[in-house]
């Protein structure tokens, strides 16, 4: 290669160039400042894949150490929670397993694979029995059928984004503002939904009612640190709720076992949503903040 | 694997310091070694199918070289290509045939569970052409075989065009694999702007897109759209396909670049065409004169009278259809085309515009040619409906409502306007339209003159490539075929 500066010039202009345009991103644009609608939280993502007797792929986002507090919930978690938000208030790290419609008997195995011992459980009847969708099962199945290439390309190409996330706010991405309007389910919908689901399986419901004391019971006892809260719904969504599994059992539970409980209902929609269910991302920072306030005063 | 992987990126670096570092010998075996990691990377088992399909054409060739026997030849010739059509056929075609039988038949038959799990090759459709036009050309006499098997092997697998293209004939890359080129800083220069050009493309343009796209092309969705919608939705997968498949090739075309090495262009501004023959020199390049040499003119091109000259056309491009994929909806795709092009050719419409030159031609003539690129646009963007929609019924609801519904938008009426201000990823056309310019104002101005313009676009290329967020991504549409 001839070292003709020339026509290497190019090259150099076009490096420092972008470097330039860069630096007056990240000075314009830092990357802690709050989330516009979509959830700003660039976070590492794994699957677990090997849980024994699982039905849906089960997903943990941000860093799952020892000293982390470890979320754990359902697309409901998943949306309201900001760990980017939590680990800068709480001053250690956070992490969130979770799956869409999350069933507990799933995550507290999964909970068990994973170093954090302390956990903020997020209480939802639709977690306590949902009969199994068959589109979870297809999305494990097409995990589990991923040669260890795959993955580890899917490793690297995730470290790999989440780091530019964290060093480089990308552009905004407010601008999905018109696809999350158009393509969630309304709230009026998702208000349905909920009634159908909610209206059946009620028995089953409360045997896995039963079975979340006892897990959370014996994690005590193994030294888990536990609070429970109850996050923030569309208020029709929670006289949906409220009406068809009595908000009073969890109370009833948290206080037998003593673990701290914040019951986010009530808030009049102060928080918006983008279904009537999964706040959006600012209003997920906003309520983080509350959350993470709760959690200092208790000591957790 | 994927260009646009870190992997990818890591085993390139290792190919380049082993073509250009090693002597030939050792840098022909390792390259070779690291096409077949690249193309083996997901699963290992396809390169079996490699290794038979170049066995097969490399014996092929040099037995017919060494037979004057005009029968012995052609028997060598047939056996290569029932080996590499047969290996396409089965493995492309398969669930066609079953599902059309089983659809044929009075009872109602149960799909195999097989058929689920049914996976084409990762590229088998270009390395099967590309081996096939070797053995053809030998045949032919047009071209010498290859003497050495490691050549043979590493043109065959070569990475950066093994899974989507371009379509290289053996006359333009063997003789390359013998010298190593020089490697300028104007090489290097070219190298990089083409692999950014075409990162960009792909993941900040045809993925941008291809959600707008997604939504409206989901059967339940395509029922219902207005045909605005269905206009807005073709036109985005139109702009998706081209920056994807353009995006692909741009890459494969830089990375030979950047390794000493020159690949033919396979998109020259095809939007631009003002007539379907004009699209198909500046479309997927490599694929339409692979089926000009090897199909077109074989049949008779247009030596054998009017009626087989469209009888030719329309048999290319239904079997090109076909090249792309096992489905009707290919089948129909290339059947629009082939028509189409009958219909030019009649109407004396056609191979009018020569490639290369300014493609807006002069003052005078551009209104007339404007009408016609219109025309040839909507034609194309039609066609595609037929390419992206996951079944024929989706496609033909979606034909009828852009072209006999009333004008307007669906239902969600003003959410829809709202989208379309408020959606930058419309913006996201804009550089395919500046591209389809750009590569027009650098072939008409000779692109070694336009050196800044150059710097100013890769600068923003690599600016938007950090800053947009990506999301999942996926794979290169191309992958599929």
């Amino acid at each position: 290669m001839h070292p003709s500066w020339r026509t290497a010039q190019p090259i150099l202009w076009s490096v420092l160039g972008t470097l330039v345009c860069l630096a007056v991103w990240l000075v314009l644009f830092p990357v802690d400042r709050p989330s516009g609608v979509v959830k700003f939280d660039p976070a590492p993502r794994r699957w677990l894949t090997e849980l024994p007797l699982a039905n849906a792929l089960v997903q943990v986002d941000g860093t799952p150490s020892a000293d982390a507090v470890l979320v754990v919930g359902d697309s409901r978690a998943s949306a309201a929670i900001s760990l980017r938000w939590m680990e800068r208030d709480l001053e250690r790290p956070a992490a969130v397993v979770w799956y869409g419609f999350g069933q507990y008997d799933l995550l507290f195995q999964a909970v068990e694979t994973l170093p954090p011992r302390t956990l903020l459980v997020c209480l939802t009847p639709a977690a306590l029995y949902t009969p199994p969708l068959p589109r979870m099962q297809v999305l494990l199945d097409r995990e589990r059928s991923k040669t260890w290439m795959m993955r580890l390309d899917d490793q690297l190409d995730g470290a790999v984004d989440v780091t530019r996330q964290q060093w480089l706010r990308p552009i905004d991405p407010s601008y999905y503002k018109s696809w999350t309007q158009l393509d969630a389910i309304e709230p009026e919908r998702q208000v349905g939904v909920y009634i159908d689901l909610l209206a059946q399986h009620k028995s089953e419901r409360l045997a896995g009612y039963q079975r979340l004391q006892a897990n959370l019971a014996r994690l005590q006892e193994r030294g888990y640190r536990i609070a429970c809260v109850r996050l923030p719904v569309m208020s029709k969504l929670e006289g949906v709720e409220d009406r068809e599994f009595d908000p009073r059992l969890w109370r009833e539970m948290c206080g037998k076992l003593g673990v701290p409980y914040l019951d986010s209902f009530g808030t009049g929609d102060r928080y918006k949503t983008s279904d009537g269910s999964h706040l959006v991302g600012g209003d997920a920072e906003l309520y983080t903040i509350e959350l993470v306030k709760w959690l200092g005063e208790g000591n957790l | 694997m994927r260009f646009d992987s870190v992997t990818f990126l890591a085993l390139f670096l290792i190919a380049w310091a082993v073509w250009r570092l090693l002597p030939m010998r050792s840098a022909k075996a390792g390259t070779l070694l690291l096409s077949l990691v690249f193309y083996g990377w997901w699963r290992w088992e396809y390169l079996l199918l490699i290794a038979f399909s170049a066995g097969i054409d490399y014996y092929s060739a040099n037995r017919i070289e060494a037979s004057t026997d005009a029968r012995v030849r052609w028997r060598w010739l047939l056996l290569s290509l029932v080996s590499n059509l047969g290996l396409l056929g089965f493995f492309k075609y398969t669930p066609l045939v079953v599902r059309t039988v089983l659809g044929l038949s009075a009872t109602v038959e149960p799909e195999p569970s097989w058929l689920a799990t049914w996976v084409v090759p990762v590229g088998i459709s270009f390395y099967t052409f590309q081996t096939l036009s070797y053995t053809i050309d030998v045949y032919r006499g047009t071209l010498k075989p290859c003497r050495s098997f490691l050549d043979f092997v590493l043109f065959v697998s070569f990475f950066p065009q093994l899974v989507a293209g371009p379509i290289l004939r053996a006359s333009e890359l063997i003789p390359q694999l013998d010298t190593r080129r020089e490697l300028t800083w104007l090489r290097v220069q070219m190298g990089l702007y083409r692999v950014i050009a075409g990162l960009f493309l792909k993941v900040v343009v045809a993925d941008g897109l291809a959600q707008m796209v997604e939504r409206i092309y989901k059967p339940a969705q395509a029922l219902t759209a207005s045909s605005l919608d269905a206009w807005l939705a073709t036109i985005c997968f139109g702009a998706q396909i081209y920056a994807d498949f353009a995006g692909y090739s741009g890459i494969a075309i830089g990375l030979a670049l950047l390794m000493g090495l020159n690949f033919p262009e396979n998109f020259r501004y095809p939007y631009i065409a003002a007539s379907l023959s004009e699209f198909w020199k500046r479309w997927h390049i490599s694929l339409s004169q692979w089926l000009r040499d090897y199909l077109y003119i074989p049949l008779g091109g247009n030596r054998k009278g009017t009626l087989r000259t469209y009888a030719n056309l329309s048999i290319t491009m239904l079997l090109g259809g076909l090249w792309h994929g096992a489905s009707w909806n290919f089948l129909v795709w290339g059947g629009i085309h082939g028509v189409g092009l009958a219909v030019e050719k009649m109407l004396g419409l056609d191979g009018r515009n020569k490639v290369g030159a300014w493609p807006l031609g002069s003052l005078s003539q551009l209104p007339m040619r404007l009408i016609r690129i219109a025309i040839v646009y909507a034609l194309v963007h039609t066609a595609w409906v037929y390419f992206r929609a996951a079944d024929f019924a989706t496609a033909n609801a979606l034909v009828s409502t852009m072209w006999l519904a009333p004008w307007g938008w669906g239902r969600e009426g003003l959410s829809q306007a709202s989208v379309l201000l408020a959606t930058p990823q419309l913006l996201f056309l804009l550089p395919v339209v500046a591209l389809h310019l750009g590569q027009a104002t650098h072939e008409w101005w000779a692109v070694k003159k336009t050196v800044h313009l150059r710097v100013a676009l890769c600068i923003a290329y690599l600016v938007l490539l950090c800053l947009i967020d990506r999301g999942e991504g996926s794979p290169f549409l191309y992958f599929q075929f």
